[in-house]
Order: C-alpha cells, then sequence, then structure tokens
C-alpha cells in the first residue's frame, strides 16, 4: 500500500479519539506524536491499534507498539506488515 | 429537643434525571405517572428462553437521546445498557439542576455517589468467550469500564469535573435510596456541597434469570402484561422484571437558594439499616424488625413524627412481602385504618428495577411533591386480605390524581436484609424576608 492510501484509512481510525467534538476530516501528519500532540489517550491507543489491527489484516506484536509515538512510525509498521502479508499470500 | 439544621445542613433536590421502562427523561416520565399509564409488555425473549415469565418492563434509549448525551465514540465504547442508562439520567440531572461547571476552588466540594447492581452482565459474555478463546488481547480498552460498577460515577465525575467524593455504593434493590442517604450525610456533615446521586440497573434475560430460577418473577399473568405487577394485591404473584436509572442532584439548601436553583424538593431526613438477617430477617427478605426501626430512624432523622407523613411511597414488589412491608408501615408510624397516609406502587406501572429501582421511584416522588400530584397504582382493587385488616381501601391511589400533600416517605429494601427510607417534602418558597435570613 502506498503510504498516502495508510494515512488516509489511518485518519478514519484516529480521529473518534481525538479530544473535541469537530465533525471535519482530519490530516495527520507523519511527524505528529499521538500521545503528547495529537492529545489521544493511553488508554485508547489500545483501541486504535486494535482497529488497525481488523482494518489492515495485520497483526503487531508487543514491541512493535512501543514503537507508535509518531503517525510516521505507525504509518511505517503498516506498510511492513501489509507488504508481508502481501509476500506470504503471493507465495 | 433536637437542634434546628442550618441553611448549609438542610439538603434539597434541584436537579432530576431517569431512564425508566416507558419514558427516558423527566417530561415524559412525568406524563406517565399523570397518566397512571402500564410500561409492562409480552417479552418475546423471555418467553423463547423457556423463562417462566414471559413479561418484563424494558427501558429504550432513542437514537436522538443518546446523541444528546454521548458522544460518538462513547457509543462505540459503551455497549453496555446500564452505563447508558445511568449516564443519560445523570447528566440530564446535571443539564436540569442549571449548575455551571465548579470552578477550581469549588471543584472538592462537587461529588457523585452512583450505585450499580450488575451493571456490565449484558455485555460479560462477549468478554468471557475472547477471553476462553485465547483473544485476551481482543477485549480492547472498554471492558473493564462496562463491568466496573464504579464507572457510572467516574465518568459523570470526568466530564463534569467533579473533584469530591466519587462513588458507588450497592444495596441491591435498596441501592437508589441507599445513594441519596448517604449523600444527605455528607452534605451535612459539611463535607459537600452539591453531590450527583442516583443508581442504574441492566435489563434483560442474563439479569433476570437468576430470579426466575428463584420463582420471584410473576407467571401468572402472562396473558395480561398490563395486569401482571400488582403490588398491594391478593392475587400478587411476584414482580416484573425491569431495570434503568434514576439520578437527582443533592444541594446544600445555602448553595441552592444563594445560585437562585430550582428546587424540587427538601429531603428532610434518611435511615439506612439491616435486619441482621434475624427476626425473619434473610438473604431474600427484610426482617420487619428492621425495616419498622429503618422507617423509625428516618422519621427521627427527619424530625417529623408518624403523623406528619401524607404519602408512602413504598418498596412494595407484588410479593408476599407487601403485607408484611405494609404492617411495618403502620406500625411505625403508628397509624392504621382511614388514618393510615396514601399510599402508592410505581413498580405496579414499570415493574422492578432492581438496584435501579430507589433513584426512579424517588425522582417519581420529587415530581409528585412538586407537581402536587400522585400517581395512580395500578392492579390494586382486590386488596390482600392481610392488607385491608390494616388500612382502609380508600388510603391506596387507584388513580392518578391532584394532591396537595406535603410529605412523603420512600423506602427501599433488598436482597441481603438491607433496607432504607428518605423522608421527602414538598418545597415552598419562602417569604423575602425569609429568603434574606436563609442567604444570610
Amino acid at each position: 500500500m502506498q503510504r498516502d492510501e495508510i494515512l488516509h484509512q489511518l485518519e478514519g481510525i484516529i480521529k473518534p479519539y481525538l479530544p473535541g467534538d469537530s465533525a471535519d476530516p482530519i490530516l495527520l501528519s507523519e511527524d505528529a506524536d499521538l500521545v503528547l500532540q495529537l492529545g489521544v489517550s493511553s488508554m485508547h491507543m489500545i483501541d486504535i491499534i486494535l482497529e488497525i489491527e481488523e482494518d489492515f489484516n495485520i497483526e503487531f506484536s508487543s514491541s512493535d507498539t512501543y514503537n507508535m509515538s509518531r503517525v510516521g512510525d505507525v504509518v511505517d509498521l503498516i506498510q511492513q506488515k501489509t507488504k508481508s502479508t502481501t509476500q506470504a499470500e503471493g507465495n | 429537643m433536637l437542634k434546628r439544621l442550618s441553611e448549609a445542613q438542610r439538603v434539597v433536590v434541584t436537579g432530576l434525571g431517569v431512564v425508566a421502562p416507558g419514558a427516558s427523561d423527566i417530561p415524559s416520565f412525568e406524563r406517565l405517572l399523570r397518566q397512571g399509564r402500564s410500561a409492562i409488555q409480552h417479552d418475546p425473549e423471555l418467553e423463547r428462553l423457556g423463562f417462566g415469565c414471559h413479561i418484563s418492563a424494558r427501558c429504550t434509549l432513542s437514537q436522538e437521546v443518546l446523541d444528546r448525551y454521548l458522544d460518538a465514540l462513547a457509543q462505540r465504547r459503551l455497549r453496555n445498557a446500564a452505563l447508558r442508562f445511568a449516564l443519560v439520567a445523570a447528566l440530564q440531572a446535571y443539564e436540569s439542576s442549571g449548575l455551571a461547571e465548579p470552578t477550581d476552588k469549588a471543584r472538592a466540594r462537587f461529588g457523585v455517589i452512583f450505585g450499580a447492581g450488575l451493571p456490565g452482565i449484558d455485555v460479560l459474555r462477549d468478554g468471557l468467550r475472547d477471553i476462553d478463546d485465547g483473544r485476551v488481547k481482543r477485549l480492547g480498552s472498554a471492558m473493564i469500564q462496562m463491568q466496573m460498577p464504579s464507572s457510572a460515577a467516574a465518568i459523570v465525575a470526568g466530564k463534569l469535573g467533579f473533584a469530591g467524593q466519587v462513588s458507588c455504593n450497592a444495596a441491591a434493590c435498596a441501592t437508589g435510596t441507599e445513594a441519596l442517604c448517604l449523600g444527605i450525610e455528607r452534605i451535612r456533615w459539611g463535607l459537600a456541597d452539591v453531590l450527583l446521586v442516583g443508581s442504574c440497573e441492566s435489563q434483560g434475560a442474563h439479569l433476570w434469570g437468576p430470579f426466575d430460577a428463584l420463582g420471584v418473577l410473576c407467571r401468572a399473568f402472562n396473558h395480561a402484561p398490563e395486569r401482571a405487577s400488582r403490588p398491594l394485591s391478593g392475587q400478587a404473584a411476584g414482580f416484573v422484571p425491569g431495570g434503568g436509572a434514576g439520578a437527582l442532584v443533592l444541594e446544600s439548601l445555602s448553595h441552592a437558594l444563594e445560585r437562585g436553583a430550582p428546587i424540587y424538593c427538601e429531603v428532610l431526613g434518611g435511615a439506612v439499616n439491616s435486619g441482621g438477617q434475624r427476626d425473619g430477617g434473610s438473604m431474600t427478605a427484610s426482617s420487619p424488625v428492621g425495616i419498622a426501626r429503618c422507617i423509625r430512624s428516618a422519621l427521627e432523622d427527619a424530625r417529623v413524627t408518624g403523623h406528619e407523613v401524607d404519602a408512602i411511597a413504598g418498596h412494595l414488589t407484588a410479593t408476599a412481602n407487601d403485607a408484611i412491608e405494609v404492617e411495618c408501615w403502620s406500625q411505625a408510624l403508628g397509624r392504621s385504618g382511614r388514618s393510615f397516609p396514601r399510599i402508592n406502587a410505581l413498580k405496579s406501572l414499570i415493574g422492578h428495577g432492581l438496584s435501579a429501582s430507589g433513584s426512579i421511584e424517588l425522582v417519581a416522588a420529587a415530581l409528585q411533591l412538586r407537581g402536587r400530584f400522585l400517581h395512580a397504582s395500578l392492579n390494586s382493587d382486590d386488596l390482600h386480605p392481610r392488607i385491608s385488616g390494616i388500612l382502609h381501601e380508600d388510603c391506596i391511589v387507584r388513580e392518578s390524581q391532584g394532591s396537595s400533600f406535603q410529605t412523603l416517605a420512600k423506602a427501599s429494601f433488598g436482597f441481603g436484609d438491607v433496607n432504607a427510607c428518605a423522608i421527602l417534602t414538598r418545597w415552598e418558597l419562602p417569604s423575602c424576608n425569609e429568603t434574606k435570613s436563609f442567604i444570610n
């Protein structure tokens, strides 16, 4: 999957967990820190990870979840995982 | 002689909220009460599952109501009925009180005491299945909140910025009335200015199954749901299961007057106790000695005599215990025959909401006091012979009617032989001079 495609899908998953009630679409910056800058609670990170796994049909390991500070980190991981899933299916 | 309470120690009700069978806000609940309308219906799920009881009183929350009180994320995460009922009722109560979010300085004097029964039972199976299937990770973060009895109090306090006592009480079917009693104590001791109190209960087969197994749900009127809940009746055959939530904002009189709050009624006093599972008390029935003592303690705490009680909102579940309850009221108030107070039973309209029942019935009591009416007690036309030997049948409110009564006693009793009783009185706006002295 392309990075911008992943980012767009990620915006839909993360938006409900952001503080505030704005119905406007959001534009995530890859540099934004999910907890420190976007204000996602650590409790909601657990639900976001579950939703990503479900939507992208991938699975994160515990060590993956420690490396998800910035939006770009999450995109990297999704890209790696979807690539390996596609390769596995191709084999 | 008892010392008169100061304005800071007197407690008034300044906000109400409710999710009850047949009504999910205060205006529709008041209409149901005034019309004396039954919300009990045939329940196809209970019949399909082989319950003896095929009827129930279920609450429904429209999407409009949910959208008003719960944001999209809360609606997606918090799926259990009890927590949704609690949040809607509590936020309605806060809204109707006209309170603004407390300042940082005042925050610690605002609290929540919100009781619960089995709030997460309707979603528990999903969680257990995930665990048993080795998918513990799939539980996500919401399962804890859906199972925690104190979640309603915690979520409401977080939303409103209340930083005083934030906790949950549990006393089975006495929970709601106990929450109110705990609240008045705290305000009287000067530990809080505002306390949002109430209770909630889930609904559905998983909650009601154990009661059906015990044989305490009504099975004799499956063909006639509206006639099934029969408090005080000779044909009473068990209670009709329900659920929901009730919420009341309690406030010290001085705080309420200072901000010009709407006042529904004053809470004169209350008491909680247990019969110790002696003298006829057991895990499933309250001891008559304990009940009568609880009512007497509430009267004493409220500084009123038995003869000053104009109306009784009974616990009255439509079981054999109704006659025992009426005997206890008679004994504790020292009144019988035609001198017995007017009495009604909300469970005849909306069934038994278990841990939610006390707070929903207190909301009904506050509405009746403010609106000068008493709601109908349905299906009481054939009085139980033991009850007709205690009170004159004219004391039973058979149709909803206007009534300029002043003081009402509300009691709730629960499994474990636990009791709670509160005495409420109509609030009259004091004259200008009196108002001045209240504020000063």
